[in-house]
């Protein structure tokens, strides 16, 4: 009974709250993998904001190809993937199925 | 021609009363020290009576019996268990597995004695 | 070239496999196989941001300005990881609060607002007419270049020429049959979601066909179409960006399409209305970035590839997907092209629409309708019909006022830069909404004025301009600037000059919606409602458990009242229904309540609100029953008691937990105890018979001598030495058996100290040279010269070793017997081992030799005579020495036994204690 605000409430009424509780189901458990999930996500977010914008964007502003194609695609869709594929391991990582869902 | 019988126990002082009570009796005693030997004897001499104890190294009292109750030559062969295992479940079994007595040590010499001397008139009863 | 009948039939039999798809979705959904519950359908209905504008429109704009088109899609990669952080939030909002609509969400923040209910809905009308008319622009020349023999878009004639009108018309029909449904089902849109996701593949299949195509058909690969873009001076510009203009361009279009992605009204609709499962999102979250850069990787080259054919620019970029294929003379690759291109603009009109139109019922006229008691009670029964009636006309109220917009305004420009008209606009919510999600402190003044000044920023740098350019507003406006005021000119407002106009736009009017956000916010007090709202919502994964048992709501109501209320909007049907659940659901007895408490109004409005939206329910409960103002406070504890109470059940679910892990571990011990119980009996049924065994001796033989009195001498003395011999027997077992029940509750004490092993060894050997010689047993003692000393106690290792010994000697047979007693010191242990060449133990009784008498039930072999208590006893005795005592044997070939004790560490001195 850890409540800080414990609202002084008679006899009756909390039992009638009682029932309502039935209601609703197994709360759910917050496990400490999705506690570390939401940094990681930050983390990509702010890398992929730096990575696709100026400045370091415009180290990769030049007019040269490599393997054929413009550096600057090149950059941008070598980025997009690597995003992809962060953001795939981290959050099948960190997230696990059994979390609850609604109807 | 004499019964035979043919006592089987692991306890070295046990055979030396069951020998002299059954030589006094007038049987034809053999001795078998586990169930392996008394197998053996039962094989050759093909006893009338047989005084088995239970627990034994290896081969047991109650294969014993079984081998001897599902022999092909050995119809009227009795098998009198005595052992000191008592347990009502025991018994049971040791009858179940066609035993005609089931006796629990420590015993009664004379009482023994009676049993095998009735057996013995029941299998030369049905003999004749 | 004439494909007309070719192109009408594709279209019509791709609008009716859609129909299908819906149909058939929408029937799995009420069998409860839903397919929108699917990860995979979830993140492909996402990519409704997709849209003609993606399928043309992209080529188009990479054609004339570079790369800058990736900003568009890399803006909701960029929102991608912060999904499960704020879409997931809006998720659990809407689902809490049972909100149906984009204007919902924000009027519902705010206290339940009409007032910004109406205006969301206004900016959303115009800022996606426009839009919409977009993707009416994109078929209906999609169709008229498929059709006529050029491969310049001809203008339309009048109206009832022109392809897109009769296009609008089947598309309203077509949205209206499977996109506004009765009122009682639920809020969701099954079939349409199902048929969206099939057009994302459809229009993500049809572009990468069509892009290898052209890039592997008629180019040889990325390499061949780069190379030759670079030889041309007016290509080579496309690689880089402008770094003066571009950047800033670059960076506000990313904004501004991070905004879009989470605040249009078809995304809000898909992503987070639609949404059946927050788990989904884990899917998405990577799914729909990915999609978005599959659909990407051909805009360049088709973009280059087009400007290489074509290069003297009469023909326009946006129609490259189609003229392409069309000039390589390949028709089938250009219908499945103008498919895809058609798929994307009508899953985003269908989405659009279907949301718009629920917006303007739920967020407007049904709040206007209800907000009148005279007018409610007299259409009350006729209700369910209107509302159906309405959404169905404001469907092809959207589509007509699209198509105008299309005749009139969107011919002169390009689709893109509609598209970002259209993107700034709703970006308009975003501090509204985002903030809304976050700040407690925002308040309804806030969000109105933050909306109201940056959408009319946003008509003013961004639509003027287009009015202008399509000759509906004078020129001078653009120059001289509003009434002749300078700093009032739509590119340069406020005299900022150096910002290209979109980024201008976009800045400016996020500027001032979001200052007067805060401000407004700042300086005005929410209503008691609005911070309940707050509260709710900034709270929701606190508080959405709680919830139903919160209480928003003060005020006297009658069961009968609501029950009234219920059958007039939803049907008799319906409102039972829904009377039934919530009475199963708190147990509660009709006949017994009269007085509806807070619990079921606040129910009755959540389903009222899931078929005519949020705004509209509050409105009628507000004018139907007598309210109350409720304060914060009231709120306030309503909210802690009931998250309290979710708490004391939590703590209940976990004592519970606690008491069934109790119970098992008990339960666990009980098994444990009647293990030993039963080894305990089987102990003492073991000793049992051990003293049976010579007392059947003793009674036998006493019988034999006492019924033959006449017995001859030597048979007699035999008989009575046996008696005393087991007798003794029987002695020695009572003595081992105390021993071991001694040692076993700690009552041995020892007397340690420090001694030599092989002295010990020595001594019993020495006292067993009796035994050894009578049996004829040969006995050889081989012992490691310079030991080092252990501490033990010396009576109980003779004791150990006479044990061994006298186990060896009964093991071998006499004559041929052979005992080998060894010592050695390993491993800072010494180590004495007697070894025999009986006939062994079976490996499966070698562990429990050990034990005292060890008995499993129904076992029938004895162990070796007397081994019982003797090995038992040493056991113990080398456990209390911190020692081990071991076996090993072959069966048939002898048994070694062995025993470790702990050698004294060396220069120690001996440290003798009784234990």
């Amino acid at each position: 009974m850890s409540h800080p605000h414990r609202p002084p409430n008679s006899p009756a009424a909390s039992d009638h709250r009682w029932q309502d509780l039935l209601f609703f189901g197994p709360v759910s458990k917050k496990t400490s993998n999705k506690r570390a999930l939401t940094p990681r996500l930050l983390a990509i977010f702010g890398l992929l904001l730096v990575c696709i914008n100026p400045p370091l964007l415009t180290i990769f502003n030049q007019a040269g190809s490599v393997w054929g194609f413009p550096v600057l695609y090149l950059y941008i869709f070598a980025v997009w993937m690597v995003v992809i594929v962060a953001l795939a391991r981290v959050v099948h990582k960190y997230l696990k199925t059994d979390d609850r869902d609604s109807e | 021609m004499s019964t035979k019988v043919l006592i089987v126990d692991d306890e070295p002082n046990i055979l030396m009363s069951l020998e002299f009570l059954m030589k006094k009796g007038g049987y034809q005693v053999f001795i078998a020290r586990d169930g392996s030997e008394a197998m053996e004897i039962i094989d050759r001499e093909e006893p009338h009576i047989i005084v088995l104890d239970i627990m034994m190294p290896e081969v047991d009292g109650y294969e014993v019996c079984s081998y001897v109750k599902n022999h092909a030559t050995l119809h009227t062969t009795k098998v009198i268990f005595l052992t000191a295992k008592s347990k009502d479940s025991d018994i049971e079994k040791g009858y179940a597995l066609g035993a005609d007595l089931y006796l629990t040590k420590p015993f009664s010499t004379r009482h023994l004695m009676d049993q095998v001397k009735k057996l013995d008139k029941v299998r030369k009863g049905e003999h004749l | 070239m004439n494909n007309l009948g070719w192109v009408i039939g594709f279209s019509l039999g791709y609008l009716t496999l859609l129909f299908a798809l819906a149909w058939w979705g929408e029937r799995r959904a009420q069998r409860g196989r839903s397919l929108v519950s699917n990860p995979y359908v979830y993140a492909l209905s996402l990519a409704v941001y997709c849209t003609a504008w993606t399928y043309y429109g992209s080529v188009g704009r990479a054609a004339n300005n570079g790369i800058e088109f990736l900003t568009i899609y890399l803006g909701p990669t960029l929102t991608a990881p912060l999904w499960w952080i704020i879409l997931r939030k809006a998720i659990r909002i809407c689902r809490v609060q049972r909100i149906t609509t984009l204007a919902d969400f924000i009027s519902a923040r705010y206290g339940q607002s009409l007032r910004l209910s109406y205006l969301v809905t206004i900016v959303c009308v115009l800022g996606i007419v426009p839009y919409i008319a977009l993707q009416l622009k994109a078929i209906g020349s999609s169709f008229e270049i498929l059709t006529s023999s050029s491969l310049v878009a001809q203008s339309a004639g009048t109206w009832y020429q022109d392809s897109s009108f009769y296009i609008t018309l089947v598309l309203g029909v077509f949205i209206i049959v499977f996109g506004s449904k009765p009122l009682d089902v639920t809020r969701n849109h099954e079939g349409m979601v199902v048929a969206v996701a099939f057009e994302s593949i459809v229009k993500l299949v049809a572009f990468l066909v069509v892009g290898s195509v052209i890039t592997f058909g008629l180019f040889r690969g990325f390499g061949d179409i780069f190379q030759q873009a670079q030889t041309q001076p007016a290509l080579q510009r496309l690689f880089v960006m402008d770094e003066e203009v571009g950047f800033s361009r670059w960076f506000w279009m990313l904004m501004v399409s991070m905004f879009a992605f989470l605040l249009l009204p078809r995304q809000f609709q898909v992503a987070v209305l639609e949404n059946r499962k927050e788990s989904n999102l884990r899917k998405a979250i990577w799914l729909f970035p990915l999609y978005l850069l599959l659909i990407n990787i051909f805009v360049l080259p088709i973009a280059f590839a087009g400007r290489l054919t074509f290069p003297l620019g009469n023909v326009d970029a946006d129609t490259f997907v189609l003229t392409l294929p069309l000039w390589a003379d390949r028709e089938g690759l250009a219908l499945l092209a103008y498919l895809g291109g058609f798929s994307a603009a009508t899953s985003m009109i269908i989405v659009s629409t279907i949301a718009l139109s629920r917006m303007i019922s739920h967020n407007v006229l049904v709040p206007y309708l209800v907000g009148s008691k005279p007018l409610t009670q007299r259409l009350g029964n006729y209700f369910g019909r209107i509302l159906i009636a309405s959404r169905r006309v404001n469907i092809i109220l959207l589509l007509l006022l699209a198509y105008l917009y299309h005749r009139f305004v969107a011919s002169s420009y390009s689709l893109v830069s509609i598209g970002l008209i259209s993107f700034a606009a709703v970006a308009q919510f975003a501090p509204a909404l985002l903030g809304g999600m976050y700040w407690k402190g925002g308040t309804k003044q806030g969000a109105t004025a933050g909306i109201v000044v940056g959408f009319l920023i946003w008509g003013f740098t961004l639509v003027l301009p287009t009015l202008v350019g399509s000759g509906l507003m004078a020129e001078r406006l653009m120059e001289e600037g509003l009434w002749g005021i300078s700093i009032l000119r739509p590119y340069q407002f406020l005299g900022l000059q150096t910002m290209e106009p979109l980024a201008h736009g976009v800045f400016w009017s996020l500027f001032w919606n979001l200052g007067a956000y805060v401000a407004v916010s700042i300086f005005t007090m929410p209503s008691s409602k609005e911070q309940n709202q707050a509260e709710v919502f900034i709270e929701v994964f606190k508080y959405s458990e709680a919830y139903d048992i919160s209480i928003g709501w003060k005020g006297r109501a009658t069961v009968d009242e609501i029950r009234r209320l219920l059958e007039q909007f939803l049907g008799h049907a319906r409102s039972q229904e829904i009377l039934a659940a919530f009475a199963q659901t708190y147990q509660v007895d009709w006949n017994a309540q009269t007085v509806a408490d807070a619990r079921l109004v606040n129910y009755a409005e959540r389903m009222l609100a899931e078929s005519m939206g949020r705004a509209s329910a509050r409105v009628l409960l507000a004018t139907t029953l007598k309210e109350e103002e409720i304060t914060l406070e009231e709120v306030h504890n309503l909210l802690r008691e009931s998250q309290h109470l979710v708490s004391v059940n939590q703590e209940l679910r976990q004592k519970s937990e606690a008491l069934r892990e109790a119970s098992e571990a008990l339960q666990q011990a009980n098994a444990e105890l009647k293990m030993l119980d039963g080894r305990k009996d089987d102990f003492i049924s073991t000793v049992t018979h051990e003293m049976r065994t010579p007392l059947t001796g003793i009674r036998a033989m006493s019988e034999i001598l006492a019924d033959n009195p006449d017995l001859e001498g030597e048979e007699r003395d035999n008989f009575l030495h046996t008696i005393i011999g087991e007798t003794e027997r029987m002695n020695r077992l009572i003595s081992q058996v105390l021993d071991l029940e001694k040692m076993d509750s700690g009552k041995m004490s020892l007397h340690k100290t420090r001694i030599q092993l092989n002295e010990v060894i020595r001594e019993a050997v020495e006292s067993f040279i009796q035994v050894i010689k009578e049996k004829e047993i040969a006995l050889q003692v081989d012992l490691q010269g310079s030991l080092p000393p252990v501490v033990a106690d010396r009576d109980r290792m003779t004791q150990v070793i006479l044990n061994l010994l006298s186990n060896a000697v009964k093991f071998v047979e006499p004559g041929v017997g052979k005992i080998v007693i060894t010592s050695y010191f390993i491993d800072g242990e010494i180590r004495v081992r007697v070894s025999d060449n009986g006939k062994g133990i079976a490996p499966e009784i070698q562990s429990l030799i050990f034990d005292k008498f060890y008995q499993v039930e129904n076992q029938t072999v004895r162990k070796p005579i007397g081994s019982g208590l003797g090995l038992a006893i040493c056991q113990r005795i080398l456990l209390r020495h911190q020692g081990r005592i071991w076996v090993e044997s072959t069966p048939g070939e002898g048994a070694r036994f062995s025993f470790a004790l702990p050698a004294e560490p060396i220069g120690r001195p001996a440290n003798p204690t009784a234990l």
